[in-house]
């Protein structure tokens, strides 16, 4: 077809070098340092990703308790369903982990006594600047194949099974192909999917990575690859406008949410499921109902914080959000002397944070697909893994794909009209801007998708709530969309990436709808709400919403899968301790 | 908080090792966002798309020129602060000036 053709023979093919993907190729390599490994990366691994922000705190780290209890707490926190017995596979595995990458070179925050500076009973303070770098840098040192600047785009098959990827060059015109024995899927979650708070020219200042557009579950969508959770709205509270973390004014700072009129809201209304700890959906929840009611805006109260620790919050928003500095500093504000208002922002959909989106799996990271794993924010069912929990799944997929990985690899003769078609779809919408045809553009075709969500499957001009009605305008919508896609057009190869990160929002945009079809119940108020199934139905929906894509007529199909409690009510829980006359485990949500 | 770039101190990484095609602000954008954009005085860094800039400050950061600040969407806020970063060994020295001229200085480390 004229477009230059790598092609690249791995044991082991990662598709994402972030959080999962450095660990995965580190492990790998541990267990043999022979095996072939390559990653397929969109930008530059040494920082892309969600890491591209640094962060101020790894919020997952047992620190004075057992792996039970944070699984007992995540259950809490994200609520059920939650895979109990893998998140205590990963939970045995984090303290190590992250002394593993502090030997690398992490810096932990220390106490003068040298003891890590622990955040709440799950969390460890870091400095961010180095905090992808020195994972990076492992990668790297592994020997690892690490190819930079692709994007990828479908997964080869051969007789049913995974057996590699294919790839575009955003920077260059060419096609990248590998064929592996195992291939593991870690690039991300998904953003844009919704239309954000800021949707003119800071429409990118949200909080999820605006470049994690869900390449991971629409190449998996696309091969019939089983999924979970996709009904799971992820809509954290933050600062509004600068759209920045709140973990770390509550938990480092104290301080709680406030409305208008002053009042403790979340102490007011819903101590009896924890208050300022209350679960991580229902505290936005909490905040959507004081606006409905008039009580609004919402705060968060950082006037507890004495004036000469303000410094001390600048100091923990330069490592995670510096934009705010600037927001202050421009708009006269010292956050302690005016709370700071909070929002609801625009759902995201991911598997690493108080969200459970993505592949359904079995314990060993395995998908339905033979010869794909998954792991991070692409693998569902898991929550409240964060950053340490990524670079867990990182390793423990490794070891799977290692040891189940397929006796040799495919021809390129066996994948050919599988690259050739690949081709063909990336590079239509650069061959169509040459022939001078006047389509859409990837800012618009992006705006489409965000209008009709926003619109009908319950974005925030909803307050994120929807009917039947309303979700089944938006599947139309959305459907047209894949029909629509012949008309964009892409001036580059940057160009052509942005036009694949539409073409895969579309598949997340429909799993969302159906998946919140399928759930004819209210599970997690504000994440996932139904206006006409409006409470909570355990009797029929005590367990997963899955569903599987048909390739060929893209229609899905929809199923139940049984949730399996294993833990008995304990600590960790802050119910549990409520009950028990206990102190509560105080975790917030982190960054 | 798309970044602005100052072209009196930024060379296009000339003076890097391997010069332009190791552009640090082109190598690290995590969403491939810079470029480098031939004018008079020679290859400059640019953000390609302002509206596509997520905030890192990653190229601010990376600079080794401190050629590039950033400069906030006006959607979101009012006009004139300014954040600027020097990255050391062990720290980052921050510097954010407010409109009204005042100067904090921030020592962060890494």
């Amino acid at each position: 077809m004229g477009v230059k053709r790598e092609s690249y023979e791995a044991d082991f093919l990662i598709v994402g070098g972030g959080t999962a993907g450095c660990l995965a190729a580190w492990e790998a390599k541990k267990i043999d340092p022979k095996t072939e490994v390559v990653i397929l990366e969109k930008c530059n691994v040494q920082t892309s990703g969600c890491l591209m922000f640094c962060q101020n705190a790894i919020n997952t780290r047992i620190n004075n308790n057992v792996p039970e209890d944070f699984v007992r707490y995540v259950r809490f926190d994200h609520g059920y369903p939650v895979d109990e017995e893998h998140m205590i596979k990963i939970a045995k595995e984090i303290n190590e982990t992250i002394e593993l990458v502090e030997s690398w070179g992490l810096p932990i925050k220390k106490k003068p006594d040298g003891s890590y500076w622990t955040r709440g009973p799950w969390g460890l303070s870091i400095y961010g600047f180095k905090l992808k770098p020195v994972i990076a840098e492992a990668a790297k040192k592994c020997g690892a194949t690490i190819i930079n600047r692709v994007v990828a785009l479908d997964f080869l098959m051969k007789d049913g099974r995974v057996v590699g990827a294919v790839a575009g060059g955003n920077r260059e015109e060419k096609m990248v192909v590998v064929r592996a024995k195992a291939t593991l899927i870690c690039a991300g979650g998904c953003a844009g999917v919704f239309r954000p708070n800021n949707p003119k020219e800071a429409h990118h200042r949200i909080w999820y990575p605006a470049f994690n557009c869900g390449a991971s579950y629409a190449m998996g969508m696309r091969v019939g690859a089983e999924m979970t959770m996709f009904e799971e709205k992820h809509i954290p509270l933050r600062i509004k406008d600068a759209i920045a973390p709140v973990g770390t004014l509550i938990l480092g700072f104290g301080a709680g949410q406030l409305n208008a009129k002053g009042e403790k809201f979340m102490e007011k209304h819903y101590q009896h499921v924890g208050g300022n700890a209350a679960p991580t959906y229902l505290r936005l929840y909490g905040a959507m109902e004081e606006l409905k009611a008039g009580r609004g805006p919402c705060f968060l109260d950082t006037t507890v914080v004495d004036a000469s620790r303000l410094k001390d919050i600048y100091l923990a928003y330069v490592d995670m959000a510096p934009q705010i500095l600037l927001i202050w500093a421009a708009m006269g504000s010292n956050p302690t002397k005016q709370p700071s208002e909070i929002v609801g922002v625009d759902p995201y959909f991911l598997g690493g944070h108080a969200a459970a989106t993505g592949y359904w799996c079995d314990i060993n990271d395995a998908t339905t697909i033979p010869g794909l794993w998954c792991g991070g924010d692409a693998q569902g069912a898991t929550p409240s893994k964060y950053i340490s929990g990524g670079w867990v799944q990182g390793r423990q997929a490794a070891r799977s794909c290692m040891a189940a990985r397929a006796a040799s690899n495919v021809s390129d003769a066996d994948v050919k009209a599988q690259v050739d078609a690949a081709e063909e779809h990336w590079m239509a919408p650069l061959k169509r801007f040459r022939d001078g045809y006047q389509g859409v553009t990837t800012q618009q075709f992006e705006g489409r998708i965000q209008k009709i969500m926003d619109d009908n499957a319950g974005g925030r001009v909803t307050n994120y709530n929807v009917s039947e009605p309303a979700l089944k305008m938006a599947l139309f919508n959305v459907k047209q969309m894949y029909d629509q896609y012949k008309h964009i057009v892409a001036p580059d190869p940057h160009g052509q990436m942005l036009a694949q990160d539409c073409w895969d929002r579309i598949f997340v945009a429909h799993a969302h709808i159906e998946h919140m079809l399928a759930r004819q119940e209210t599970r997690f108020p504000a994440f996932q709400q139904r206006l006409d199934f409006p409470v909570k139905d355990d009797a029929n929906f005590n367990c997963y919403v899955n569903s599987v894509m048909d390739p060929k007529t893209r229609e899905m199909k929809m199923m139940k899968r049984e949730y399996k409690r294993i833990l008995p009510d304990g600590p960790g829980d802050p119910a549990w301790a409520r009950t028990a006359g206990k102190k509560a485990a105080g975790f917030v949500e982190g960054t | 908080m798309p970044p602005v770039n100052n072209p009196e101190k930024c060379d296009g990484c000339a003076s890097v090792e391997g010069g332009e095609q190791n552009a640090l602000c082109v190598n690290v954008c995590p969403g491939d966002l810079m470029i480098l954009v031939d004018t008079p005085a020679g290859k400059r860094g640019q953000c390609r798309e302002l509206t596509d800039c997520a905030d890192c400050m990653t190229c601010v950061k990376y600079c080794p020129k401190q050629a590039l600040e950033t400069r906030l969407p006006y959607e979101i806020c009012a006009f004139g602060s300014r954040l600027l970063a020097l990255v050391g060994d062990e720290n980052i020295a921050w510097t954010l000036i407010s409109p009204d001229g005042r100067v904090d200085r921030l020592l962060g480390k890494i």
